[in-house]
């Protein structure tokens, strides 16, 4: 082995006791090769040093990285959650003036909001019979037949033998204007529409695994959110909406109707009208009980 | 094409000096580079400054050989390293002249075999005590410094220099002994 070896050895640590011994016993009536070895020593103890340092460096640099991350995305979100605030009221706004526009329209005969809010009503009276029946109400207004699909899916399970519709919306209480702000009836309702969702999801053969675990994330964490605002925990719910919200299993209409309701919870009535105004358009069964509490919100207001 | 790896240092610069052998010289630089490259960090401690001293040192080496008579390549080359240095940390204040190098020690006599014998002993004893016991554990008990230093207690510069001046001290002294005999 040349000295070279033996120096690059000696400093990395891989030599046996005794070649250590020989070098250093050379070394000491050598200066050069004692100077030369002390060198690499020092300069292997400061790059092992530096190199420490530039881990140091790096993590620190990868660590302001994240958070920078972090910051813009929060930047993001809040700009998002304005934008949506914002396209909110400019949606409200343009509904209030087709409201204004259906009052005039009243006026010449046509359907009154007021008289879809006595319908609602009568309706609602008739939600907790025991058969389930009244959820697909004869009516005869074109707003509840929007409900007819899942009504009668809800029908259709109640109605098997292994599940008891009675059993899946005991929790259900009739809804009135004077309890509005106590949501828990809506709140029960949504909660069991995604048990429903759930049961009709996992019992679906057709349904791609992929799809359901989508639908049933979705149903969690709706019936999560819904119980959380039940209970009055708004913090957690907020926190969970805006998780639901980032999910893949997001439905728009979910998230608007539960900001809705943990608004109504927060005594946010003018917030929550808006968006049941928004959520009211929508063609489902959601649309409808977002018109029917928005109406009542109204009669509050 | 000569193959050098075999010649001694000085056989080296003679073919460099007198032949102007470029192999000789790659040779040199083969065996030496990475000791001097050692010498340059430790005075200068920095990696680049010593990578360049080392460069320029080298690039000027074989004007250096033809200059000067060099009996001992090594201690020559040593004191050349030192000097390049020193230029570089006081520059050009004071330089080492390049006669002034001696060569370096010869190994003493039963202290290397690391054998306790008769006319080591006195010396031996006649120590101060640092020395001495870190005379003993290195050479006697073959212990690395490192391990010298787990044993006394000593930080490592310190055996390092008891060891130096123990090793300079019996020398004088077997070198005393003897021209008494």
């Amino acid at each position: 082995m040349n000295e070279k070896d033996l120096i690059k050895k000696y400093t990395e640590g891989s030599l046996s006791k005794k070649e250590r011994h020989d070098l250093e016993k050379s070394a000491l009536r050598d200066p050069f090769l004692m100077d030369a070895l002390e060198g690499h020593e020092a300069m292997h103890a400061e790059i092992g040093g530096s190199n420490i340092g530039k881990y140091i460096l790096a993590f620190m640099g990868v660590f302001g990285v994240v958070v920078g991350i972090g910051i813009m995305w929060w930047a993001v979100e809040f700009k998002e959650m304005n934008k949506q605030s914002y396209e909110t009221n400019a949606e409200s706004i343009s509904l209030y003036s087709e409201e204004q526009r259906e009052e005039v329209e009243h006026l010449e005969g046509t359907v009154l909001l007021s008289e879809e809010a006595e319908i609602i009503n009568e309706m609602d009276v008739d939600v907790p019979s025991q058969e389930g029946e009244s959820l697909n109400p004869a009516v005869g207004n074109d707003l509840v037949e929007d409900t007819l699909p899942v009504s009668n899916e809800v029908l259709e399970i109640a109605n098997s033998s292994e599940t008891s519709l009675t059993e899946v919306l005991r929790d259900e209480q009739p809804l009135t204007t004077t309890n509005v702000l106590n949501l828990n009836p809506y709140l029960s309702q949504t909660i069991n529409e995604q048990k429903l969702e759930k049961i009709k999801a996992e019992r679906d053969e057709d349904l791609s695994k992929k799809e359901l675990k989508r639908i049933l994330s979705h149903c969690d964490q709706v019936i999560q959110i819904c119980e959380w605002i039940k209970q009055g925990k708004t913090t957690e719910a907020d926190k969970a909406i805006w998780m639901y919200k980032k999910s893949s299993a997001v439905q728009q209409p979910y998230f608007i109707w539960m900001m809705a309701l943990k608004e109504l919870k927060m005594s946010k009535n003018d917030s929550a009208y808006n968006r049941l105004t928004l959520l009211s358009k929508e063609q489902s069964s959601l649309g409808l009980q977002a018109r029917k509490l928005g109406l009542e919100v109204k009669a509050i207001k | 094409m000569t193959n050098y790896k075999r010649h001694s240092d000085e056989e080296l610069v003679s073919a460099v000096a007198v032949d102007t052998s470029e192999e000789a010289y790659a040779e040199i630089y083969e065996r030496y580079y990475y000791m001097v490259i050692g010498v340059c960090y430790k005075y200068l401690g920095d990696k680049g400054k010593a990578e360049d001293t080392t460069a320029e040192l080298f690039e000027r080496l074989p004007e250096l050989i033809r200059k000067q008579s060099v009996q001992y390549f090594r201690a020559w080359l040593y004191t050349c390293a030192r000097n390049a240095c020193l230029m570089q940390l006081r520059k050009k204040k004071k330089e080492i002249p390049y006669d002034d190098f001696t060569p370096f020690d010869q190994p003493i006599q039963f202290l290397e075999e690391g054998e306790k014998e008769l006319p080591l002993i006195p010396c031996l004893e006649a120590l101060p005590l640092e020395q001495k016991q870190c005379i003993e554990s290195f050479y006697f008990e073959k212990l690395t410094y490192v391990e010298v230093v787990e044993q006394t207690g000593f930080v490592l510069k310190q055996v390092k220099s008891y060891l130096q001046n123990g090793r300079r001290q019996l020398k004088k002294c077997l070198e005393r002994s003897q021209s008494d005999e």
